[in-house]
C-alpha cells in the first residue's frame, strides 16, 4: 500500500513538466506551427534558472531570467519561421542543439565543469516543498499530494486556466481557426501571425515553468540534458491527444506515470539493469502510439499517403 | 436610383511587369445590382480584392459615398461598410454557424465588481445567440445557428458567408463567383435573397462568368478583358447571351460544345459494378455504382459537389479501397489496383485537384509531362532516366497541346491555370488511352483552353476512347457527354441522355428531391 | 537577364556565407569567454586540420564517417521526411559489427570485413525500419519517433556492453575486434582509414542515383508533393519504407567501420557530442541535402572536430564550442536572409544601374 502511494505521489510529481510542456505545446499546436524546439526551450530555461540563481544568490532573479530566457527563444522561433519562413523542423533542431551545448560550454568556460552546476549552498530542494495544512490533515491524499513544490501546486490551476482560455475565450477561438483555416481567420481581420505569436509565447513560459520545476525546484542543480526528451515526448501526447488539450493532458499523465514507475522498480533491481530502465518512457510512447494509430490506421481505407502532421 | 455608393478612378494593379487592371473606371449606384463579367484571369478578382482592402493597388484611388479611401485591410473595407464573399468559403469547418458568424467580433461578458463594469475574458455565448438568431430570422435565411459548418451543405455555408457580412452591418456586398458552386435551385434561392437584399438597402456587386445567372438578377453589367472594362451596359432585352460573349472574349464564341455524330460503339471498354466504399467512419461514401462505357462514348457524372464524386474518383483511381463490387477494363478484372498498375492499362487519368494531384508545382515542364511514365521505355531505361527523350517528348507536347511557356522549361508553378491544365492533358490523351478519367477539366481555365480542352476530348471520343467525366460545371457535362448520371449521397439517381434533359430536370435529382428507382436507371443504363 | 542571373547567384552566396560569419561572430563570443583569442583558436583549428599530413589524415578520418551520415541522412531529407534516427542506426549497426568482429572467429579479412560491414548495415537497416513502418503504415510523426528511438539504442546497447558483455574493466567495453575484421590505416597514428574508400564508393552511388535514375526523380516529386506523387502511381508509402531502410542500411555501415577501424570495440561514447549521426544530419541540412554540399561540410565538421579536440588539448578550449558554432550555423542556415529580402537586394542593385543608366544618357 505504501508503494503504491508512493507510486502516485510520485507520478504527481513526475507528471508536472510533462503537463506543462504539454498544455503550452497544444496552443502552438492548434495554431498550426509544428514545434520541436519545446525540448531545447526547456533545458535553457533549466540551466537559467541555476546560473541566475548561483551568480546573484537569489532564486527570483533565476527563475525571471529562466522565463525570460525562454520567451526570447520562443520569440526567435516564431522570428525564424513564420517571420522569415525558415523551415520549422530544422529551427527547431537548430534550437536544441544549442540547448545541448551552450549550456555546456558556458559551464565549462564559466567553471571549469561539463556536466552540472550545483547551487545547493542557495537552494534547498527541503525547503522547495510545501507544506499545506489543509492536504495534512486527509489522510490519503496527503501521502500523494502534500509536501510538493509551488509549481506542482499551480499546474493543475494552470491546465484547467488554459483549457478554458481555449474553449471559452476569445484567443481560444482565434487559435483555433487559426491553425485550421488561417485565410478564414485574415478574413475577419485575425492577425494570425500575432495568434501564433502569443501562443509560442504562452508554450514559453510553460516550458520555462517546467524546466525550473525540474532544476531549481526539485534538486537545486542542472545537469546536462536535464530535460531528457521530455519536449519530444509531450510532443507525441500532443499528437496523440490530437491537439485536444484535455486528451493531450491525459497522454502527459501517462507518460507521467510511466516515469514514475521506473523510478520506484530503480529502487528494487540491480544497478546495471537500472540503465536499462531508462528506455521506459521511450517504449512507453511507441507503444502508446501504436495503440492509438493502429485502430486509426484500420478505418483508413484513403491508400495515398496524406500527412497528418 | 440613389447617389453613387463606390467609384474607381484609373486604378492600375501591377504584379511585377504584369498589368492585371489597367486604368479601370466603374461606378456603382446605391441599391443596384452590378454584375461584373469577364474571363478567367480578365482581372475581376484583382478589382474586387482591391475594393476589399486585400490588395492595394499600383495607382489610382477610390471613392466610397464620393470621398476617396485608402483600404489597407478587410477590417477597413467593413468598417467603412464593405464586406465580401469569397469564391473559396473562409469558414472554419469545427465552429459552429454561429461562432463562424461573429467571428473576430466576439461579444465577450462583462464582470460586475462593486457596480462597476468591467470587461471580461469569458465568450457570451448566449447573447450572441440570440442575436445570430435574431439576423437570421429578420432575413429568413433558414439556418440552424448552432450547426457545425463541417456538416451543413454548400448552399447553406454560402448564406453563413452572406451573414457574416450582414452581421457587420455592410452596405455594399462583393458576391466572388457566387453560384460556381450553387445547384440551380440553390441559385434560384440566392437571387431571391439578393433581391430581398436589395429592398432592404443593399448594394451588390457580383463577380460571375456565368451569363444566364448574371441576365437573371443585374440592373446594370460591366464587362471587364484582359484587365480593361470593356463597357456597362443596362441589364435588359436588347442585350443578349451573345453579344455579353463577345464583349467578354473579344470574339465570337460557340456557347455550345459541337459533337460530332459518331455514335457510340458495342463494345463495352469499361464495366463497374456494385461498386460501393467507405469513408473512415464506416459510413458508405459510395453506393452501390454501376455503368458501362463503350468505345466512342462519354458518360458524364452530374451533382452538387460533396455527393461522393470526388471518393468515386478516387476509388476508380487506385487512390481509395473499394469495399465491394468489381471494376473490369475490355474484360480484365482491375478491381482494386493501385495507380501505378492501373497506368500500366491504356488508361489516363486526369485528377480533380490540378496543383495537388495533377501537378507537381515545383518540377519543371518536362518533368510533368513524364510523370507516371516516368518508369518506362524511352524515360528510363535499366532505371536511369533519359535527358533526350525526355526533352525530346516536352518538346513534341508543348507544340502539339500549345502549353505556353514563358521559357524554356518552366516549373509548372509558374503558368496559368489553363496552360498547366494542358500539360495534365498533353501526359494522359499522350499515350493514347482507351479510357480515360477525367474530372473537372475546365475549373479556373480560361475560355479559350476551355474551348481547346473540350475538343480534345471529343476527339478522343472519336477515335474510339471511352470517356468519363464528372464536373460542377452543368453545362459541360450535359455538353460533352453522351449520357449523364446523376450523384446524390454517394449512390446514382438518375440517368438521362444529354441530348433531351433540362438543368432544371437535372437540378431535381442533384437536390435529391426526385429519384429513379435502381431498376430503372439499370434499364437505361 | 544576365545581371538578375548573377544577383541570384549573390544571394545563394550570402545564404552560405551570412550564417558562416554569425557562426564565427557567435562562437568568438564563446572562445572569449573561455579566455581565449579566438582568432588564435581558429587558426589553430586550420593549422592542426589541414597544414600537415597527419592533419589532413586525422580530418578524413572524422569526416569519413559523416559523410555516410549526411549521404544517409539526405534520402529523407529529399523525400520531405524528418528522419533523426540516423544516430541511432548508427549506434545499432556499430554495435552488432562490434559483436560480429570478435565473436565470429576463424575467418580470412576478405570475409570477415564484409560480413561485419554486412551485419552492421543490415542490422542499422533494421532498426530503422520500424519508425519507417510507423510512418508508412500508421503515418505516425517521424520525428518523435526516431529520437524515440535514438534513446532507446543509446540506452540499451550501453546496458549490455555493461552488463553482459562487459570484460570487467574500469570503464565498459565489449572485448576487441579480432585482427581479421579490423580495417586498415593509411598511417598507423592517424585516424583516417580504407573506410573513406567505401565512404566515397557510398557517396558516389547515391550521387548517381538521386540525380540520375527514376528513384531519384521519385524522391524528388514526393519530397515537394505527396498527393501528386502517389495519385501518378509512386505509391509513396512503399517508397517511404525503402528510404527509411537505405537510410539505415548506410548509417549501419558508417557506424561499423568506426568500430573497425577506429575504435576496435564498443563503447558507448565512440559517437557523441553530438554524435557522427548528428553531425551528418546536420551537414545535410545546411547544403539543402546537395551531396556536393554535404562532402564539404562533412570535411568542415571533420576539421572542427578534430582541430576543436586538439585545441581542446592545448589551448584549453572546451569542445562543446565547435557544437555552439554549428548550432548557430544550423539556425541561421535555415531562414536564407538573402532570399527573404531578395527584392530589396535587387531593388538596390537595379536601380544602381538605373541611376547609372541616367548618368549615361546625362552624358550623352
Amino acid at each position: 500500500m505504501d508503494l503504491f502511494l508512493s507510486l502516485l505521489n510520485m507520478t504527481v510529481e513526475a507528471s508536472v513538466p510533462y503537463l506543462l510542456i504539454t498544455i503550452g505545446g497544444v496552443f502552438v499546436a492548434r495554431a498550426g506551427v509544428f514545434n520541436i524546439s519545446m525540448e531545447g526551450c526547456t533545458e535553457f530555461s533549466a540551466f537559467a534558472g541555476i546560473l541566475f540563481t548561483f551568480v546573484t544568490g537569489k532564486i527570483w532573479v533565476g527563475v525571471i531570467c529562466s522565463i525570460l530566457l525562454a520567451l526570447f527563444i520562443n520569440f526567435v522561433f516564431y522570428i525564424f519561421t513564420v517571420k522569415l519562413n525558415g523551415n520549422l523542423s530544422v529551427v527547431g533542431t537548430g534550437i536544441n542543439l544549442m540547448a545541448a551545448c551552450i549550456p555546456a560550454s558556458l559551464l565549462s568556460a564559466l567553471f571549469f565543469t561539463r556536466s552540472n552546476l550545483i547551487a545547493t549552498n542557495i537552494i534547498n530542494p527541503a525547503d522547495m516543498m510545501y507544506d499545506v495544512p489543509i492536504l495534512r490533515s486527509i489522510p490519503v491524499l496527503s501521502d500523494i499530494l502534500n509536501r510538493q513544490t509551488l509549481i506542482t501546486y499551480l499546474t493543475p490551476f494552470i491546465v484547467f486556466g488554459l483549457i478554458l482560455v481555449m474553449y471559452k475565450t476569445k484567443f481560444g477561438i482565434y487559435v483555433r481557426v487559426t491553425g485550421e483555416n488561417p485565410s478564414a481567420a485574415q478574413a475577419v481581420g485575425i492577425k494570425t501571425n500575432r495568434i501564433k505569436m502569443y501562443c509560442l509565447l504562452i508554450s514559453a513560459v510553460t516550458c520555462a515553468l517546467a524546466g525550473l520545476n525540474l532544476s531549481v525546484e526539485k534538486l537545486g542543480m542542472y545537469t546536462i540534458n536535464m530535460s531528457a526528451n521530455r519536449g519530444f515526448i509531450c510532443l507525441s501526447a500532443i499528437n496523440c491527444g490530437r491537439k485536444e488539450p484535455g486528451k493531450a493532458c491525459i497522454y502527459a499523465l501517462i507518460f507521467g506515470f510511466v516515469r514514475a514507475l521506473q523510478t520506484i522498480i530503480n529502487n528494487f533491481v540491480p544497478v546495471a539493469i537500472s540503465s536499462l530502465l531508462g528506455i521506459m518512457p521511450y517504449v512507453a510512447i511507441i507503444v502508446v502510439l501504436l495503440i492509438v494509430e493502429i485502430p486509426n490506421a484500420r478505418k483508413n481505407h484513403l491508400r495515398c499517403f496524406r500527412d497528418l502532421a | 436610383m440613389g447617389s453613387i455608393l463606390i467609384e474607381t478612378r484609373d486604378i492600375t494593379k501591377k504584379f511585377g511587369d504584369f498589368t492585371a487592371n489597367d486604368k479601370i473606371n466603374i461606378a456603382v449606384e446605391e441599391g443596384e445590382i452590378r454584375a461584373i463579367i469577364g474571363e478567367n484571369g480578365a482581372g475581376k478578382s484583382t478589382l474586387m480584392n482591391m475594393l476589399y482592402g486585400i490588395l492595394k493597388p499600383t495607382s489610382g484611388e477610390i471613392l466610397f459615398n464620393g470621398k476617396p479611401v485608402i483600404l489597407d485591410s478587410p477590417l477597413d473595407a467593413i468598417k467603412l461598410g464593405i464586406g465580401m464573399v469569397h469564391q473559396h468559403f473562409k469558414l472554419s469547418p469545427s465552429l459552429s454557424i454561429y461562432e463562424n458568424i461573429v467571428l473576430g467580433d466576439e461579444t465577450v461578458k462583462t464582470l460586475n465588481v462593486f457596480g462597476k463594469h468591467f470587461k471580461g475574458f469569458l465568450v457570451d455565448q448566449k447573447k450572441e445567440m440570440a442575436e445570430i438568431q435574431a439576423l437570421v430570422d429578420k432575413f429568413n435565411f433558414n439556418l440552424d445557428i448552432t450547426a457545425k459548418v463541417r456538416d451543413i451543405s454548400i448552399g447553406a455555408k454560402q448564406r453563413v458567408e452572406i451573414l457574416k457580412m450582414l452581421y457587420r452591418n455592410v452596405n455594399l456586398l462583393i458576391l466572388d463567383e457566387p453560384t460556381a458552386v450553387l445547384i440551380p435551385s440553390e441559385v434560384e434561392d440566392l437571387i431571391e435573397r439578393m433581391q430581398d437584399l436589395k429592398k432592404a438597402g443593399k448594394t451588390i456587386i457580383i463577380i460571375t462568368h456565368k451569363l444566364n445567372e448574371v441576365k437573371m438578377c443585374a440592373d446594370n453589367i460591366t464587362v471587364i478583358r484582359g484587365g480593361r472594362v470593356i463597357g456597362t451596359v443596362r441589364n435588359d432585352e436588347s442585350t443578349t447571351d451573345s453579344d455579353l460573349a463577345e464583349m467578354m472574349v473579344g470574339r465570337p464564341v460557340l456557347l455550345r460544345v459541337n459533337k460530332s455524330d459518331k455514335k457510340p460503339g458495342d463494345k463495352v471498354v469499361y464495366r463497374v459494378s456494385n461498386l460501393s466504399a467507405k469513408d473512415s467512419d464506416g459510413k458508405k461514401i459510395i453506393n452501390d455504382i454501376s455503368f458501362d462505357i463503350h468505345e466512342n462514348e462519354v458518360i458524364g457524372i452530374a451533382g452538387v459537389e460533396g455527393n461522393g464524386q470526388t471518393d468515386l474518383m478516387l476509388a476508380l483511381t487506385g487512390l481509395l479501397d473499394i469495399s465491394e463490387g468489381s471494376v473490369s477494363f475490355n474484360g480484365e478484372d482491375i478491381t482494386g489496383l493501385w495507380p501505378d498498375e492501373l497506368r500500366r492499362h491504356k488508361i489516363g487519368i486526369v485528377p480533380e485537384d490540378r496543383y495537388r494531384q495533377g501537378l507537381c508545382l515545383g518540377m519543371p515542364v518536362s518533368a510533368n509531362l513524364i510523370a507516371g511514365m516516368h518508369g518506362r521505355w524511352p524515360f528510363c531505361v535499366h532505371g536511369i532516366m533519359q535527358n533526350a527523350p525526355i526533352k525530346e517528348n516536352k518538346e513534341r507536347l508543348v507544340e502539339a497541346f500549345d502549353i505556353r511557356l514563358g521559357s524554356d522549361d518552366p516549373p509548372v508553378g509558374s503558368l496559368s491555370g489553363g496552360n498547366a491544365q494542358k500539360v495534365i492533358i498533353a501526359r494522359e490523351f499522350s499515350k493514347h488511352p482507351q479510357l480515360l478519367l477525367v474530372s473537372q477539366p475546365t475549373r479556373g481555365v480560361d475560355i479559350g483552353a476551355i474551348e481547346f480542352i473540350h475538343n480534345e476530348i471529343l476527339r478522343m471520343r472519336d477515335k474510339g476512347a471511352a470517356i468519363l467525366i464528372f464536373s460542377s460545371e452543368l453545362s459541360e457535362v450535359v455538353g460533352l457527354s453522351d449520357k449523364v448520371y446523376v450523384m446524390y449521397k454517394g449512390e446514382f439517381v438518375g440517368i438521362f441522355k444529354s441530348d433531351d434533359v433540362s438543368f432544371n430536370e437535372l437540378g431535381l435529382y442533384m437536390s435529391g428531391v426526385k429519384r429513379m428507382s435502381k431498376e430503372e436507371i439499370a434499364a437505361n443504363g | 537577364m544576365a545581371k538578375d542571373k548573377s544577383v541570384n547567384r549573390l544571394i545563394s552566396i550570402g545564404n552560405i556565407v551570412i550564417p558562416l560569419i554569425l557562426a564565427f561572430i557567435v562562437g568568438s563570443i564563446f572562445s572569449i569567454l573561455s579566455r581565449c583569442n579566438p582568432f588564435t583558436l581558429y587558426g589553430y583549428i586550420i593549422k592542426r586540420a589541414f597544414f600537415s599530413v597527419g592533419g589532413i589524415l586525422n580530418t578524413l578520418g572524422y569526416a569519413t564517417p559523416i559523410i555516410m551520415t549526411g549521404i544517409a541522412t539526405a534520402f529523407s531529407i529529399k523525400a520531405g521526411i524528418f528522419n533523426m534516427g540516423i544516430e541511432g542506426q548508427v549506434f545499432v549497426g556499430a554495435f552488432t559489427s562490434a559483436l560480429a568482429g570478435y565473436m565470429i572467429k576463424g575467418l580470412p579479412v576478405f570475409i570477415h570485413v564484409p560480413l561485419c560491414l554486412l551485419i552492421g548495415a543490415l542490422s542499422g537497416a533494421l532498426y530503422a525500419l520500424v519508425p519507417g513502418l510507423l510512418k508508412a503504415k500508421l503515418r505516425i510523426n517521424e520525428v518523435v519517433t526516431t529520437v524515440m528511438m535514438n534513446s532507446i539504442a543509446t540506452q540499451v546497447t550501453g546496458f549490455l556492453t555493461q552488463s553482459y558483455l562487459s570484460t570487467g574493466d574500469a570503464y565498459a567495453h565489449t572485448e576487441f575486434i579480432l585482427e581479421s575484421a579490423r580495417l586498415s590505416k593509411f598511417i598507423s597514428k592517424y585516424r583516417c582509414t580504407t573506410a573513406i574508400f567505401i565512404a566515397l564508393a557510398i557517396w558516389l552511388v547515391i550521387y548517381f542515383v538521386l540525380k540520375k535514375t527514376k528513384f531519384g526523380y521519385e524522391i524528388e516529386c514526393i519530397g515537394r508533393q505527396w498527393e501528386f506523387s502517389d495519385s501518378v502511381g509512386m505509391r509513396v508509402s512503399r517508397k517511404v519504407i525503402i528510404i527509411f531502410v537505405l537510410g539505415g542500411l548506410i548509417a549501419g555501415v558508417a557506424g561499423a567501420t568506426e568500430i573497425m577501424g577506429v575504435n576496435y570495440n564498443f563503447v558507448s561514447t565512440f559517437s557523441a557530442n553530438p554524435g557522427i549521426g548528428w553531425d551528418g544530419f546536420y551537414a545535410c541540412i545546411l547544403s539543402a541535402s546537395n551531396p556536393v554540399g554535404i562532402l564539404i561540410y562533412a570535411i568542415v565538421f571533420g576539421a572542427l572536430r578534430y582541430g576543436a579536440l586538439a585545441a581542446q588539448t592545448w589551448l584549453g578550449v572546451p569542445l562543446d564550442l565547435i557544437n555552439v558554432i554549428k548550432s548557430t550555423l544550423v539556425l541561421f542556415g535555415a531562414i536564407k536572409l538573402c532570399t527573404v529580402y531578395s527584392e530589396q537586394i535587387k531593388g538596390f542593385f537595379f536601380k544602381k544601374k538605373a541611376v547609372k543608366a541616367e548618368h549615361q544618357a546625362q552624358e550623352v
